[in-house]
């Protein structure tokens, strides 16, 4: 009988343990009551916030900031594909997931800054250090809209989070302009609130000349042709916006306009995005071994196959040739002839420019941009020509990643890097610098009438040390001033992704857009050594007006029946 | 029951003519009938004269009636003489049994038979309720002698004149009796108790175990035998179409990981359809995939109401796993093994380099880029290519070898005396995997030791210890197990793994030769699984009749660790100065990545059990409690630059970049359920069942829910107005249930606790600093939804199990309708994107399930030597979505209502374009060209956009699943075959890399004029919207008649084992997968789900084996 009593009352003891093991508490997650508690994790979840804002380096970055979309470069990968679609006019409400779904991407961000907006509570902590954390907030929500807005053109504004029970509410779509104004109010707001310069630990979070220089963007997409005819008005508030941001006299113009983009504490960058090159666990181990986290890849992405990249994006004749020779002329003004060899219309003005050195005596800004025919890459010379290291030869190592276009992309690359280092890059992406803003501001003074005063911006930046390109001609002060001021902003910012956003905002895009592809491809004799250059057609190009603003997602139309973007 | 009903009126016969007992033999019978008489008119004149009586069938003196008889005085005095004579002339054999004489006939050649016996002992064998049981057997100790009960349990037997006589009486699922009769005694009545133990014909279900006659729910069960006839690493595989109900499809062939599917009665839900797994009594032990086959005694599987007792886990029904325990006696060993080779049942024969370049070629004609392989076709063409730059490699051959072998021992011991029974079992299994070299592949070690201790009268522990051992090795990366099959598709034929000198070359792809053979790294899993169980069992019959107590407890433990290695590797480029580069550096440094997860599961279980027989009432119920609770957690950690590969350690690893992470995990659950059952006469049954359960999947305030299943069975036969002769048996089972599926997937189909938290995961922050280091950050988790809820399924069963002619055609059918509710889904389709909500699965799901299921079984012994079965399974089950979140706008043949859970949304393909006239002539995608797959604008509004998509009738679960076994044996020869088929399913494959089937090329489109029907569209681009527009093109139906198993064997006759003291001696072969009767596939395994022909591919294995008992 003793053994039954023990049993019996082992048996027992199972029924009272009962319902308390049934608090169980998540282990490998935060729960909500402690995040808003604790101004440590406060500053976490703004730290992640950081991580939604696309950067250009992304291959496909939710679609952002591509070159390849544009006049200025083609791509040879897999990715033309999908870019193909755009240059071809093939964009539809259905094959938008190929550009990575921004729109997604966009406002899941906005929502979780609206979650800390809501949730934020500055009894909590030190005051100032939330404060400064929402103004932070509202600069990057701002910039999430100023994305939306200039993609789609009209979107939804959300400044609350919605409610799971009311989620399938349909939100109208708000003008351009209340998105521009609330843009404009926001960061208005937010600069108030942020210090001027960042230093030690916090450097890279959002700083009052960046919020300003966000609103001079956003005002200037807001002001464009494409939203509407031009208003005086607008222009005058994008002019303002520059001088405000001016006026905190901490930014200059880089005397060094190859290392710039190499150096995030370049006094001319604004608002910048550093990396760490390292390798390691993503998200799932064994899923994210081995790819990057906290870095990118772009060298290996851009660089020509001889030094062991993929040469992706080759840039195209279209943009070359707007590089002026040293005396301020553009040397090719078009192309007549045979598709796979045509002849270039020189300029008769370009005296200086020789077709068989083409690359001599160009704007400096050509070398620090492109790497071609004749450049230096690692203490050797580029070599594009046949069976040259850099070419598509089949006796070359990685021949299949030699580039279609004897171009490569130099601008932001470091050229000492090689494979071994594959994925430890950490080139920065600057999203805003000053000459931006000198173009913007000369660009709403001409709107304004004050030429004298754009030119002058214009010529700043133009006679920056290391570019010292010549003064634009006075001739230029008339009627051609605007398209001076466009050729400044295509040349000074080539690949930092503002091409495809200015094309399409002074609808431009039409026409430039559409304009076939130039190819270049580099000869040369085996004997002599002699170089020819063939120009060629790589790609027939095709831009219906409709492009100009990206369609809304099929998914969104089918769930709000919301009016499609004109021609989709 | 023919045979029972006619010994009845037999038996009837022979109580009329016993009143007088039996004094005189048939010698002394003197008789006085002379003349020429018939063989009937012969025994009328007996009967007349004696008081004999004759008893036959008219079947059996058909051939003697024609005889005449001659009788004479002078030989003819007696009964036995004139039989004798009659027995002789007309071939019939006589018995008599007091006063009967049994007639019968006899096809063989024999002496003359009349035996008569003295003494006649009659008796009725009864059940526990006092009910007679017919059927049962009655031995006559130390002969051969006996006979079985009738229909109401009455039994006669001739038993030797003198002395006390021993009779064994014995019937299926009873305790076996020895009976003591007296010499003085002519009758007898003995009562059989039930034998709960006894597992032929009892078949184990929730909790406890049932005899298959009183069984009420659809309950169906395979035993050890079946289960062994298909000798596959995988027990999964051998269920496959065996059991009525069960959809059991193998995804792909990895060894260690093959991807099973298995569904009980198709798909109900949405979200994780696949069954409760329960392996001795405790549930979430896993699935019983890598269990020893040769330790389980059987497989039960509950697919209607009777799974209620599994409350909120069994919604998709349960399987129940039983392993096999000792048995008294002597102790008997038992080994076997078997060895195989495998071979792919089917593989993708890839484009060649010729086909392949003009395929790159066209793709670039087709998209006006430059034909680049012209000349290097034509060079092919005349043999003019230079084999090191333009080879043509099958990289499936380079890559896999032709066979892969495939082994296993197993050897267990059981016995046992009175008090402790025992059954220890080890058993080793190696698999190779495909790919070249033996590196990678699947070992598995199991032991497992079941011992059970009488340790007093009324208390009985039992302890079970398992321990499995599995180790896997892969290609690195292989958490995409399709990848390194992948691989083979991404290399151009055109290229050679290697150059000429021997050298590994790198090709524009990647080669994927040093991924395959491991030369590049290694991924390898150690998985350790302990399954521990202390069972206790107090029988209480001595205080209170009938009363038990059971309780154990059941600790697992699983610890994994899982590792990657990266090894750098020679390979080579030849560059334009003949140089061989040695590209190295390229592959990185020695890197290592480890992780150690371990898990401990705690199951207490305790149950108050009462049996009891009141007459013609029967009872037997329980009450029980159970909890389980999970503890889990993992660290990882990796470093890079390994002083060296062979050394996998951490510690040799540089500290910069050294990563590390650490997770944990719980969960709990806490049940409270009973059951009743009662019975009335073995024919009325009826069950009952309730069980509450909380779950920690759910907020405190909802976690319990009530669960109830009831169910009735009449037993047709068993009454007294039955009389239709050929039916045995005959039940009618009904049962209806609420059973619940709390296992919540998150929205992207992973398990996810605690979804009605907001939770914020921590992750990587921006980099922040002047000197700059990666920030930690905090990102919110899927919206909660905090109204979480199980799925609820509502069961109903109809079912009548029919047993024909004596056991020659068993015969189950079932009817079942299922209606699911609170299935999560997302609003995915109604909430817009702009909201920015992850959206969180939410209960608004609702579907239904319908069928029938058959399984049929016809058994026959031909002769003493000859013996064959046929089996079959057929099941219907048709899914159905009664509702799911769609958007308002979506037009209404897309609304997925009525659809299968699986549906398939794709655009309808009419054709090929052959012109571009045909193209303009009607909506089409902008970068539509002759050639491309030619798309129909179902709505017809001159667009061609995702509007134009219909729905299939049929996803890839499919609605009829159906196996049918064969087997016969023949002296010691046995040969088992085994089918399995299915209908009803279709599944896109779509292919998708550099290189594909040849059939893709072979059937292209080339030209209007050369080819106006081709099947499958030109040389694609991947952009192209004839591949990335997924259509009806690229759906195939998955119809198909396997031939799964084909077994023969031979048993040595046992005076031969005997001799080298075996017991059983048996030796097979077979064959698994060998081919197929029928399939619409053609192109890809049936049975496969990929849609891009990126799977392990579903093995043919050749196996030859033993099975020796001694």
């Amino acid at each position: 009988m003793k053994t039954l009593r023990i049993i019996i009352l082992l048996g027992c003891t199972f029924c009272l343990s009962c319902t308390e093991i049934l608090d169980v508490q998540p282990l490998d997650a935060v729960s909500d009551v402690a995040v808003w508690k604790d101004p440590a994790l406060m500053e976490l979840f703004v730290n992640s916030r950081y991580e939604e804002l696309p950067h250009g380096y992304v291959l496909w970055a939710g679609g952002l900031r591509l070159t390849t979309l544009t006049d200025e470069s083609y791509q040879i990968h897999q990715g033309s594909r999908l870019t193909n679609k755009y240059t071809q006019g093939e964009i539809t409400p259905i094959n938008m997931h190929l550009f990575g779904g921004f729109w997604f991407q966009a406002y899941a961000a906005i929502r979780n800054l609206n979650i800390f907006l809501e949730n934020v509570n500055p009894e909590i902590g030190d005051s100032t250090r939330t404060t400064q954390l929402t103004a932070e907030v509202k600069y990057l929500r701002a910039w999430f809209y100023t994305e939306l807005f200039s993609r789609y053109g009209e979107v939804p504004l959300l400044e609350n989070t919605i409610l799971l029970a009311n989620a399938d509410q349909v939100i109208a779509r708000s003008s351009v302009e209340d998105i521009v104004d609330f843009v404009d109010q926001e960061l208005k707001e937010a600069a108030e609130f942020l210090p001027t310069t960042h230093i030690d630990g916090d450097f890279g979070r959002a700083t009052r000349g960046a919020a300003l220089a966000l609103r001079a963007r956003a005002l200037l997409y807001g002001a464009s042709p494409l939203f509407g005819p031009t208003d005086p008005e607008k222009w005058q508030k994008v002019a303002e916006a520059c001088e405000a941001l001016f006026d905190l006299n901490v930014y200059s113009l880089s005397s060094d306009y190859n290392g710039l983009f190499l150096n995030v504490s370049d006094p001319e960058i604004i608002f910048a995005k550093q990396f760490i090159g390292r390798v390691g666990p993503g998200q799932s181990f064994l899923e994210g071994y081995y790819v990057p986290t906290g870095g990118h890849n772009i060298e290996e992405w851009r660089l020509p196959n001889g030094s062991g990249g993929w040469a992706s994006d080759n840039p195209l004749m279209n943009l070359v040739d707007q590089y002026e020779t040293l005396s301020g002329e553009i040397p090719v003004l078009a192309y007549t002839g045979a598709e796979d060899n045509l002849v270039p219309i020189l300029n008769p003005n370009a005296t200086a420019f020789d077709a068989s050195n083409p690359y001599l005596n160009r704007d400096p800004r050509l070398d620090f941009s492109i790497l071609h025919d004749g450049a230096m890459i690692n203490n050797r010379e580029v070599e594009f020509w046949e069976c040259g290291m850099d070419s598509r030869c089949e006796d070359v190592e990685s021949w299949w990643n030699g580039a279609l276009i004897d171009h490569t992309i130099r601008k932001g690359l470091d050229l000492n890097w090689t494979p071994e280092n594959e994925l430890a890059a950490t080139t920065p992406w600057v999203y805003m610098r000053l000459a931006e803003f000198y173009l913007t501001y000369a660009e709403a003074q001409y709107h304004l009438g004050n030429l004298g005063l754009a030119a002058e911006y214009v010529d700043r930046v133009r006679s920056r040390p290391g570019v010292n390109m010549p003064a634009i001609q006075s001739s230029q002060l008339g009627s051609d001033m605007l398209e001076k001021i466009k050729h400044e902003r295509m040349v000074e910012l080539a690949f930092e992704g503002n091409r495809w956003y200015d094309a399409r905002r002074w609808l431009d895009a039409e026409i430039d857009f559409a304009k076939d592809a130039i190819g270049l491809e580099v000869i040369k004799d085996a004997d002599s050594g002699e170089k020819l250059y063939r120009y060629f057609t790589q790609q027939k190009r095709s831009f219906p007006v409709s492009h100009n603003l990206f369609p809304i997602p099929i998914e969104e139309i089918n769930k709000t029946d919301w009016v499609q973007n004109p021609g989709y | 029951m023919r045979f029972a009903f006619f010994q009845f009126i037999f038996i009837v016969g022979v109580f009329a003519n016993t009143s007088s007992g039996q004094s005189v033999s048939l010698s002394q019978m003197k008789l006085n009938i002379v003349g020429k008489y018939s063989v009937l008119e012969v025994f009328k004149l007996v009967e007349g004269q004696t008081e004999l009586t004759f008893s036959y069938h008219s079947r059996d003196i058909k051939d003697a009636l024609n005889e005449q008889i001659e009788l004479k005085s002078s030989t003819h005095k007696s009964a036995y003489s004139i039989l004798l004579t009659i027995s002789k002339s007309g071939k019939l054999q006589f018995k008599r049994i007091g006063n009967m004489v049994n007639v019968r006939n006899t096809d063989e050649k024999t002496e003359p038979i009349i035996e008569e016996d003295p003494r006649l002992l009659q008796g009725y064998i009864l059940d526990e309720t006092g009910e007679g049981l017919p059927g049962a057997t009655i031995l006559l100790k130390g002969t051969s002698q006996g006979t079985i009960t009738d229909v109401i349990g009455l039994f006669s037997l001739e038993v030797p004149e003198d002395g006390d006589q021993v009779l064994v009486v014995s019937f299926i699922g009873y305790q076996t009796q020895e009976v003591i009769v007296s010499s003085k005694e002519t009758s007898v009545s003995v009562t059989l108790s039930f034998d709960l133990e006894a597992l032929d014909e009892v078949v184990v279900v929730g909790y406890g175990q049932q005899k298959k006659e009183s069984i009420t729910g659809a309950v169906a069960q395979i035993d050890s035998k079946e289960l062994m006839q298909t000798k596959t690493a995988n027990v999964a595989n051998n269920l496959a179409g065996r059991i009525p109900g069960l959809v059991v499809n193998a995804r792909g062939g990895q060894p260690g990981q093959e991807n099973m599917e298995i569904l009980i009665r198709g798909k109900s839900t949405l979200g994780d359809a696949s069954p409760l797994f329960v392996i001795d009594g405790v549930a979430n032990r896993g699935s019983f995939e890598r269990l020893n086959p040769d330790d389980i005694e059987s497989i039960s599987v509950l697919k209607d109401a009777s799974a209620a007792i599994y409350g909120a886990q069994a919604a998709n029904g349960v399987i129940l796993v039983t392993t096999k325990r000792g048995v008294k006696g002597k102790p008997r060993f038992t080994y076997n093994n078997s060895f195989a080779y495998t071979q792919p049942a089917r593989r993708q024969h890839l484009m060649d380099a010729v086909q392949y370049l003009t395929w790159i070629d066209e793709q670039n004609a087709r998209n006006s880029r430059p034909e680049i392989y012209k000349n290097v076709i034509d060079d092919y063409r005349n043999g003019e290519n230079d084999p090191q730059t333009w080879g043509n490699t099958d990289w499936w051959k380079e890559t896999t070898d032709e066979w892969s072998p495939q082994y296993q021992h197993s050897l267990n011991i059981s016995g046992g005396s009175d008090n402790v029974q025992y059954y220890i079992s080890g058993q080793h299994l190696y698999q190779d995997a495909i790919y070249k070299g033996s590196e990678f592949g699947y070992n598995q070690n199991n032991l497992r030791s079941n011992i059970d201790i009488q340790a007093t009268s009324f208390l009985n522990i039992g302890l079970d210890l398992a321990g499995r051992f599995e180790n896997r090795t892969g290609r690195k990366d292989q958490e995409a197990t399709a990848d390194a099959i992948r691989g083979i598709y991404t290399m151009a034929p055109f290229e050679s793994p290697f150059y000429d000198n021997g050298l590994l070359r790198k090709t524009s792809k990647g080669n994927i030769l040093p991924t395959i053979n491991g030369l590049n790294g290694i991924a390898s899993s150690r998985r350790q699984v302990f399954n521990n169980k202390l069972n206790v069992k107090l029988n209480l019959d001595e205080w209170v009749k009938g009363l038990s107590i059971t309780g154990f407890g059941a600790i697992d433990i699983i610890n994994e660790k899982r590792e990657e290695l990266n090894k750098p590797y020679d390979n080579y480029f030849l560059n334009g100065d003949g140089v061989y580069e040695n590209l190295r550096e390229e592959t990185g440094s020695v890197g290592l990545f480890q992780q150690f997860d371990e898990e401990l599961s705690q199951t207490y279980h305790a149950r108050v059990n009462y049996s009891r027989v009141f007459g013609k009432h029967s009872i037997s119920a329980f009450v029980a409690y159970e909890q389980n609770e999970v503890e889990g957690e993992y660290i990882a950690a990796s470093r890079i630059n390994l002083v060296s590969e062979d050394l996998p350690f951490l510690f040799t690893g540089s500290a910069v970049d050294q990563l590390n992470d650490g997770k944990g995990r719980q969960s709990a659950r806490v049940n409270y359920f009973g059951r009743v059952n009662y019975g009335y006469s073995g024919k009325y049954l009826l069950e009952f069942s309730l069980r509450r359960d909380a779950s920690q999947n759910f907020p405190t305030n909802t976690r319990f829910g009530v669960f109830p299943g009831a169910s009735i069975g009449w037993r047709v036969s068993d009454e007294s107005f039955w009389n239709l002769g050929f039916i045995d048996e005959l039940k009618v089972r009904g049962s209806w249930g609420l059973v619940g599926n709390d296992r919540v997937l998150d929205r992207n189909n992973n398990p996810a606790l605690f979804q009605y938290l907001q939770l914020y995961d921590v992750d990587n922050g921006a980099v922040f600093g002047q000197s700059p280091e990666l920030s930690t950050g905090l990102t919110p988790n899927t919206v909660p939804n905090t109204g979480i809820t199980w799925e609820t399924a509502q069961k109903t069963n109809l079912g009548i199990d029919v047993s024909f002619a004596n056991g020659l055609l068993d015969f189950t059918v079932d009817a079942f309708y299922e209606e699911r509710s609170d299935i999560l889904a997302t609003r995915n389709a109604s909430v817009p994107i702009y909201t920015g909500i992850q959206l969180p699965n939410e209960n608004i799901g609702r579907t239904k399930n319908s069928g029938i299921e058959l399984s049929a079984l016809h058994r026959k012994r031909v002769s003493k030597n000859f013996e064959y079965r046929i089996g079959g399974q057929f099941t219907y089950a048709k899914n159905e979505i009664i509702y799911i979140d769609e958007s308002p706008f979506v037009p209404s043949y897309q609304k997925v209502e009525g659809s299968p859970i699986d549906y398939l949304l794709v655009y309808q393909a009419n054709g090929i374009y052959n012109s571009q006239e045909e193209i303009d002539s009607e909506a089409h995608f902008p970068d539509a060209k002759p050639g491309d797959v030619r798309f129909t604008d179902v709505n017809d509004d001159g667009l061609l956009n995702a509007d134009d998509r219909i729905l299939l009738p049929q996803g890839p679960t499919p609605r009829i699943v159906f196996g049918f076994n064969l087997g016969a044996s023949w002296k010691g020869f046995e040969l088992n075959a085994f089918f399995q088929g299915q209908e009803g399913a279709s599944t896109i494959y779509r292919p998708w890399d550099v290189n594909q089937d040849a059939w893709y090329f072979e059937n292209r489109w080339i030209s209007a004029e050369e080819t106006p029907n081709a099947q499958s569209p030109a040389a694609w681009d991947m952009s192209s919207s004839s591949i990335q527009n997924v259509s009806t093109q690229w759906v195939r139906e998955n119809d198909f008649l396997r031939i799964k198993n084909v077994e023969l064997a031979y048993t040595v006759p046992k005076k031969f084992s005997e001799k080298v003291r075996m017991s059983n001696f048996r030796v097979f072969a077979s064959v698994f997968n060998l081919g197929f009767i029928y399939d619409s596939v053609k192109l890809y395994d049936p049975e496969s789900r990929s849609d891009t022909g990126w799977y392990y591919p579903q093995q043919r294995m050749f196996t030859t084996g033993l099975s020796a008992t001694f």
